[in-house]
C-alpha cells in the first residue's frame, strides 16, 4: 500500500514541486520513494512494502518503456491474471501486481478494471501519447483525489489531499455545499471534497486525459437488477457459497510476503474474517479496540473469540483523554470534518499493529452494507410495513426493536420518535424512501451554519430531490433492501468507513487494511441473492449468521448488531483537553472562522455545558463544528510543510536522460 | 410559585426556552404556536425529555411518562394548554 501523486501538464516536470507532494505522504508509504519526471508529465509513489520488496519499486514501466505507472493498493488476483497474461506472451520481471496492472493494461485496455479483484488507485501514462489513465477501485477503498488548475490544462493528483494543497497553485478555500453535504449524510455529493479547488474521482471510476482535455467515466456501479436475483435455491446451498467464496477472499488477501493480521470488534463479521484466516495463518495475530467507558466497550466479546479461536490477540484501551489528545491529528489524516470522534481509536490501534511490527490488517468492513447488517435496512422495512396501515397502532411498535435508534431515554418519548419515523411515511416510491429518517436527522443541523441562516442555504427538499435525481437507471425495478443497500454503499461506505474510518486511520501509521466482505466474487455472490437472505424478517445478516453458526461461539451468533462508538462530546469537552475546544469555539473564533453562526454555535455550548450527557443531535452538532473548525485551521488557514521523504530508490529524469529507464540505487 | 401563570405567559416562556435553547439556529426564527415541533426538527425524542425538564423545573409540575404524546407537546399551543391543565389539576 502506498500513496501516490503527480501532474499532467506544460508545466509538469518540476521537480521540486513534486518532491514537495510526496514529502506530503510518507506516512502512506514510509519504507520508499520513487519518482518520474517528463515531458508533460511528473509521477511520485511513497513505498510501502508488502509485495515483493526487493523489487517492484516505482514508478515502474513496461518492458518496452512505454507505459509506466504509479500505484497505490492490490489486485488480490494477481498470481492468476499473470498466468493467463503469460499465456498471452507477456514477459515479467517482478513478482509484484504493479507489473500484473502494467501487462493488464497492455493486453486489455480500460477492461483490465473489471478483471482486477482487489482496491487500488492508479495513474497510468504513456510514454508514445502522452495520454493518461487514472482508476479506482469498486467500492473507492483506496482513494484519488485531483486538480485541475485555472489554466485548465495542469492536473494535479494524489491519494490525500494534502499533497495537493502543497503545490502553491492550488487556493485552499471552502466548499460550502460539501460542508453541508457532510452534514446532512456524512459523505460528499458529486465528487465534491471540503475544499473547492479539489475533486474526487468516484469509485468505479476511470479518468483520461488525452491531448489536454479530460474525459470522466464509470466503470463499474452497484447494480441490484432484479433479473440477477437467483431464488430457485435452498437455503443451504446459499451457505455453503458464502462459506467458500468469504474464505476465498480471505485466503487472497492473506497472500503478503509479510504478516498479515486481523481486527477483532467483537462483532459477527471480524469474528467471521479472524476464524477464516486462522486456518490460513495458524499463528494469528488478531488487534482490537477496548474503551474504559463501558457503555462503548466490547471487550469480553473480544476475548470469547480471541480465545476460542486461539490467536494472539492484541488489545488497546481507550480512555476519552485519548481521543481528545488525537482528535486534531486524526482530522488531519482525515482530512474531513466529522459526525463523531470514532475513527481516533482506530488510529490508534493501527499504531499499535505498526509497533508489533506488522503492516497488514484484515477486517470484517462491508459486511452490514453487502449482507443487510446494519438498522437502517431494518428501519425501512418496518416503515414500509408501516406505510400500507398508518393508522395501525402495532405497527410502528416494530420501531422499539431497533437498538441503536432507540434513543438512551428509553421508551418514555417513544411517541415522538414514532412521530419523526412517521414523516413522510407515504413516499415509498421516493429512491431515497430508506434514508430519508437520516437525511432529516442531518438537515435539521444545517441552521448551524452561517451560510444556511442567511437564508442562502438549499431547501431540504431540495437537497433530497438532488440526491435521488442520481439513483442508477431502473432503481425503482430493485427490491427496496436493494434500494437501501445502494446508499448506504455509496453515502456511508465510500464517504465515511472506507476513507475516515479506514485508509485514512489505516495509513496514518502505514498499515494497509483489507477487506474480504468487499471481494468481488463476494459482492456478485451477494447481488445473486434474495434479499431474505440478507434479511429475515428483522434478522439481519441472516446468511451470514446461519452459515458461520457452528464455527463461531454461540454468543456471537446471536448477538444483535452493535454499532461501533466512541464517546463523542464526553471525551472532547469533560476531559483535560476541554480547553482546545474552548479556544475554537468561543464567539470570536466562531466569527474569525466564518463557517458557522455565533450565536447558535453559543447555544450549543450552553447546552452541552448544562447537561450532563448531551443530547445525541448535540453530541453530533459539537462533534461536526470542532471538527470544521481543525480542518479549517489544518488546511485552509496553515501552509503545507513536506517531510523529509525515506529514500529515493528509483529516480527517473526522461527529460535529461531519454533513454535511461532503469536507475535503481 | 408566588402566581399561577396565564396561558399566554406559559406559552411565551415555553417560545423562550425553545429559542434560546432547543432551536439549534438561530435565536429570532419565530416558532408558529400551532407548528409541529416534530416536523419543525426542533424537537427530536431525546430533545422532548429537555423540554419536559424544562417544563418540570419551570412550572412545578410533574410530567408522566404516559403524558409524553404528540397531543400535549407537539406545539407551542399544544404545550401551553398542557400546563395549564396540569397547574389546574
Amino acid at each position: 500500500m502506498c500513496g501516490i501523486v503527480g501532474e499532467i501538464g506544460p508545466a509538469a516536470c518540476n521537480r521540486e514541486q513534486l518532491l514537495r507532494m510526496m514529502g506530503m505522504l510518507t506516512h502512506r508509504g514510509p519504507d520508499e520513494a520513487g519518482l518520474l519526471v517528463a515531458e508533460g508529465v511528473a509521477l511520485g509513489h511513497l513505498r510501502l512494502s508488502i509485495v515483493d520488496p526487493e523489487h517492484g519499486q516505482q514508478p515502474m514501466s513496461t518492458l518496452d518503456g512505454r507505459h509506466w505507472v504509479v500505484f497505490n493498493g492490490e489486485i488480490f488476483n494477481h498470481v492468476e491474471l499473470r498466468q493467463e497474461l503469460e499465456s498471452a506472451g507477456h514477459a515479467f520481471r517482478t513478482r509484484c501486481d504493479t507489473e500484473v496492472l502494467l501487462n493488464a493494461f497492455r493486453e486489455w485496455g480500460a477492461g483490465c478494471l473489471e478483471r482486477f479483484n482487489g482496491q487500488w488507485a492508479f495513474a497510468l501514462w504513456n510514454r508514445e501519447t502522452g495520454d493518461a489513465f487514472l482508476a479506482r477501485d469498486r467500492f473507492g477503498v483506496r482513494p484519488l483525489f485531483y486538480s485541475v488548475l485555472p489554466d485548465g490544462r495542469t492536473l494535479l493528483f494524489a491519494s490525500e489531499m494534502k499533497a495537493i494543497l502543497a503545490d502553491s497553485r492550488v487556493s485552499h478555500s471552502w466548499d460550502l455545499q460539501a460542508l453541508r453535504d457532510i452534514f446532512i449524510s456524512w459523505g460528499c455529493e458529486a465528487e465534491r471534497t471540503p475544499l473547492r479547488s479539489i475533486r474526487l474521482l468516484p469509485p468505479g471510476s476511470w479518468m483520461k486525459i488525452a491531448q489536454g482535455r479530460i474525459e470522466l467515466g464509470r466503470w463499474w456501479d452497484v447494480d441490484y437488477s432484479p433479473e440477477v436475483v437467483d431464488w430457485s435455491r435452498t437455503d443451504d446451498s446459499w451457505h455453503e457459497e458464502v462459506r467458500a467464496t468469504l474464505n476465498e477472499a480471505c485466503r487472497l488477501r492473506l497472500r503478503a510476503d509479510v504478516p498479515v493480521g486481523t481486527y477483532l470488534s467483537g462483532g459477527l463479521d471480524s469474528s467471521i474474517i479472524s476464524w477464516l484466516s486462522k486456518a490460513h495463518q495458524p499463528r494469528l495475530q488478531t488487534f482490537s479496540v477496548a474503551f474504559s467507558d463501558a457503555a462503548y466497550d466490547e471487550s469480553s466479546f473480544q476475548d470469547l473469540v480471541a480465545g476460542e479461536i486461539g490467536t494472539e490477540h492484541h488489545r488497546l484501551s481507550i480512555r476519552r483523554e485519548t481521543i481528545a489528545e488525537h482528535f486534531r491529528d486524526t482530522i488531519w489524516h482525515t482530512e474531513t470534518p466529522m459526525h463523531r470522534t470514532a475513527p481516533v481509536p482506530l488510529m490508534r490501534l493501527s499504531r499499535m499493529v505498526r509497533d508489533a511490527g506488522m503492516k497488514v490488517v484484515l477486517t470484517g468492513e462491508g459486511a452490514d452494507e453487502v449482507f443487510g447488517g446494519y438498522d437502517q435496512f431494518k428501519e425501512n422495512k418496518i416503515r414500509r410495513f408501516w406505510a400500507r396501515c398508518p393508522d395501525s397502532a402495532w405497527r410502528k411498535r416494530l420501531l422499539d426493536r431497533l437498538e441503536s435508534n432507540v434513543p438512551r431515554s428509553g421508551p418514555r418519548t417513544r411517541a415522538f420518535w414514532y412521530a419523526f419515523y412517521g414523516q413522510g411515511l407515504d413516499g415509498t416510491t421516493r429512491p431515497g424512501y430508506s434514508h430519508h429518517p437520516r437525511w432529516r436527522n442531518g438537515l435539521s443541523l444545517l441552521p448551524l451554519l452561517r451560510e444556511h441562516g442567511n437564508g442562502q442555504g438549499p431547501d431540504a427538499a431540495d437537497w433530497i430531490e438532488q440526491v435521488e435525481h442520481t439513483a442508477p437507471e431502473r432503481f425503482a425495478s430493485w427490491n427496496p433492501l436493494a434500494q437501501a443497500q445502494y446508499w448506504e454503499i455509496r453515502q456511508f461506505l465510500a464517504g465515511y468507513l472506507l476513507s475516515s474510518q479506514g485508509d485514512r486511520v489505516s495509513l496514518a501509521n502505514g498499515v494497509e487494511g483489507r477487506y474480504p466482505f468487499l471481494d468481488a466474487k463476494v459482492f456478485e455472490l451477494s447481488r445473486r441473492m434474495p434479499p431474505d437472505q440478507k434479511l429475515r424478517v428483522l434478522r439481519e445478516k441472516y446468511v451470514l449468521k446461519q452459515t458461520f453458526r457452528h464455527d463461531l461461539p454461540e454468543r456471537i451468533v446471536k448477538r444483535q448488531k452493535y454499532p461501533y462508538r466512541a464517546p463523542d462530546a464526553l471525551a472532547l469537552y469533560r476531559g483535560d483537553h476541554r480547553q482546545l475546544l474552548l479556544d475554537s469555539l468561543n464567539p470570536d473564533a466562531v466569527r474569525r472562522r466564518g463557517l458557522f453562526h455565533v450565536e447558535a454555535v453559543r447555544k450549543l455550548m450552553d447546552r452541552v455545558h448544562r447537561s450532563e450527557e448531551p443530547t445525541a443531535r448535540d453530541n453530533i452538532a459539537l462533534v461536526l463544528v470542532y471538527s470544521s473548525h481543525l480542518f479549517h485551521d489544518l488546511f485552509v488557514e496553515a501552509a503545507m510543510r513536506p517531510a523529509d521523504l525515506p529514500a529515493l530508490r528509483t529516480c527517473i529524469d526522461l527529460v535529461h536522460e531519454p533513454n535511461k529507464v532503469e536507475c535503481h540505487s | 410559585m408566588t402566581k399561577k401563570p396565564e396561558h399566554v405567559d406559559v406559552l411565551n416562556e415555553v417560545r423562550d426556552y425553545i429559542a434560546g435553547t432547543l432551536l439549534i439556529g438561530l435565536s429570532d426564527q419565530s416558532v408558529d404556536p400551532d407548528e409541529s415541533l416534530v416536523q419543525r426538527g426542533v424537537v427530536d425524542s431525546t430533545g422532548v425529555l429537555e423540554l419536559v425538564g424544562f417544563l418540570q423545573d419551570r412550572f412545578g409540575i410533574c410530567v408522566k411518562d404516559e403524558e409524553i404524546t404528540l397531543d400535549n407537546l407537539d406545539t407551542l399551543n399544544s404545550i401551553g394548554a398542557y400546563v395549564q391543565r396540569k397547574l389546574v389539576g
